[in-house]
C-alpha cells in the first residue's frame, strides 16, 4: 500500500455527541421537521446514515441532524412488519412492539402518507415482499417518563398494539446514529 | 405529510456514555448478572441491542426487575469468550470447530445451550447450535476483541495473542470493545 499519514484527517471535534448539517436535497424526506427521525440517501440501501432532526435552516434549505450513537428520543412507530407486493403494496401483517425490537426507517408510500417514518419492517413496500431492504434506525426501550403512573420507566405499556391491527405507538427509541 | 413536531422527543441527556434499564423478562437471559455481557430480546436475529450490565435492581417479580446496562458504543470491558467458530447440524449441536482469538476478532452474543451450561455469554461462533431446536440461528455481533491495559511490563497484553483454540475449546478473559447501540 502507499497509504501516508493524513495531515488534514480530522474533522470533527471529540465529543459525546455529533450534530451536523445536511442538504434537504441528500434527505428522503426533503421536507424535514425538527424531532422526527431523518436518514439521508446513499449508494447502498440498508447503511443509510440517520438521525433525528433537531433544528431546520429553511432558508438555506439545511437540517441539523443528530447522529449520535445510542442517543435516545421520543420517536413514533408502526407496527407494521412486512407488505404485500409492490409498488406500493399494502400492510400484510403487523405485530406488537416490545423493549427490545429494532425499528427501521422505512420509505413506504403507506409510512408517508401518514406522516410517519419508523416501523419494525426490515423491507419497505416498493418491491417484492423482502426486496428492498431498510435501515435499521435503532431499538424500542424504556422511557424515563411519567407515563408509568408512579414506577419509574414506562415498561409496564409494552407490549404495544396487536398482532392484526396496524397502530402507531410514541416510544423512546435508542438509536445506532452514525455507529453502524 | 403529515408529521408535527413532538413536544416530548427527548428523553435521554446528552453525554458519552449510555446507560439504560432493561425489565428482566427482555433479556435472552432472565437471571442477570453485573459485568457480563447482556442482550435484549428483539424481533430478528443478529439485529438485537446488547451492551454490559453494570447492576441489578431484583424485584418482588420478574416484571418488576430491572438491570442496568451500558450500551456505550465502543466501551471496553473484560468479558470471557469461548473459541468456538460452528456448531454440529441440529437442535443443540455440540461445538465442531475452533479457532485461536486474537486482535481484532469478532466477538458474538451467543445463546447456544452449551455456553449456557458453561454460564459463558460470548463466542467466535456467528451462528448458535439452535439451541432446542428452535431457529434461526444467526447470533449478533458484539464487539471486538482488542488490547487491554497491563499492570506490569509492556502497556497492554498484546503479547498474549493468538490465545489457544483448544482441542476441545478454551475460555479467554479479554478486552472485548463492544459495538453498544453502535450498530
Amino acid at each position: 500500500m502507499t497509504e501516508t499519514v493524513h495531515s488534514d484527517y480530522e474533522v470533527s471535534s471529540e465529543g459525546a455527541v455529533r450534530h451536523w448539517t445536511f442538504p434537504y436535497a441528500r434527505f428522503h424526506d426533503t421536507t424535514p421537521t425538527p424531532t422526527n427521525a431523518a436518514a439521508v440517501n446513499g449508494l447502498v440501501a440498508g447503511t443509510h446514515i440517520q438521525g433525528t432532526l433537531l433544528s431546520i435552516d429553511a432558508t438555506n434549505s439545511m437540517a441539523i441532524l443528530d447522529v449520535t450513537s445510542g442517543m435516545v428520543y421520543m420517536h413514533d412507530v408502526r407496527n407494521v412488519l412486512t407488505y404485500g407486493a409492490g409498488p406500493a403494496g399494502v400492510e400484510a401483517t403487523m405485530g406488537p412492539i416490545n423493549i427490545g425490537d429494532p425499528v427501521y426507517y422505512d420509505p413506504s408510500t403507506t409510512m408517508v402518507a401518514l406522516g410517519i417514518y419508523l416501523s419494525t419492517a426490515p423491507a419497505d413496500n416498493g418491491g417484492a415482499p423482502g426486496a428492498n431492504v431498510n435501515t435499521l434506525f435503532g431499538w424500542v426501550v424504556p422511557a424515563t417518563n411519567a407515563l408509568a403512573g408512579g414506577f419509574d420507566t414506562d415498561v409496564a405499556r409494552f407490549p404495544l398494539g396487536a398482532a392484526l391491527v396496524g397502530s402507531t405507538h410514541r416510544v423512546a427509541v435508542m438509536q445506532r446514529g452514525a455507529g453502524g | 405529510m403529515t408529521e408535527s413536531v413532538h413536544n416530548d422527543y427527548e428523553v435521554a441527556s446528552e453525554g458519552a456514555v449510555r446507560h439504560w434499564e432493561i425489565p428482566y423478562p427482555r433479556l435472552t437471559d432472565q437471571t442477570p448478572t453485573p459485568t457480563n455481557p447482556a442482550r435484549v430480546t428483539g424481533l430478528l436475529a443478529g439485529a438485537q441491542l446488547q451492551g454490559t450490565i453494570l447492576t441489578i435492581s431484583p424485584g418482588p417479580a420478574a416484571a418488576t426487575s430491572f438491570a442496568v446496562i451500558d450500551f456505550t458504543p465502543s466501551m471496553v470491558y473484560m468479558h470471557d469468550v469461548r473459541t468456538v467458530l460452528t456448531y454440529a447440524g441440529g437442535a443443540d449441536g455440540a461445538e465442531a470447530s475452533w479457532g485461536a482469538l486474537n486482535i481484532g476478532d469478532p466477538v458474538y452474543y451467543d445463546n447456544s445451550t452449551t455456553m449456557v451450561a458453561a454460564g459463558i455469554y460470548l463466542s467466535t461462533a456467528p451462528a448458535n447450535d439452535t439451541p432446542g431446536g428452535v431457529g434461526p440461528t444467526a447470533n449478533t455481533l458484539f464487539g471486538w476483541i482488542v488490547p487491554s491495559p497491563l499492570a506490569t511490563g509492556f502497556d497492554t497484553n498484546a503479547a498474549v495473542f493468538p490465545l489457544a483454540a483448544g482441542g476441545a475449546g478454551n475460555t479467554h478473559r479479554v478486552a472485548v470493545m463492544q459495538r453498544g447501540a453502535g450498530g
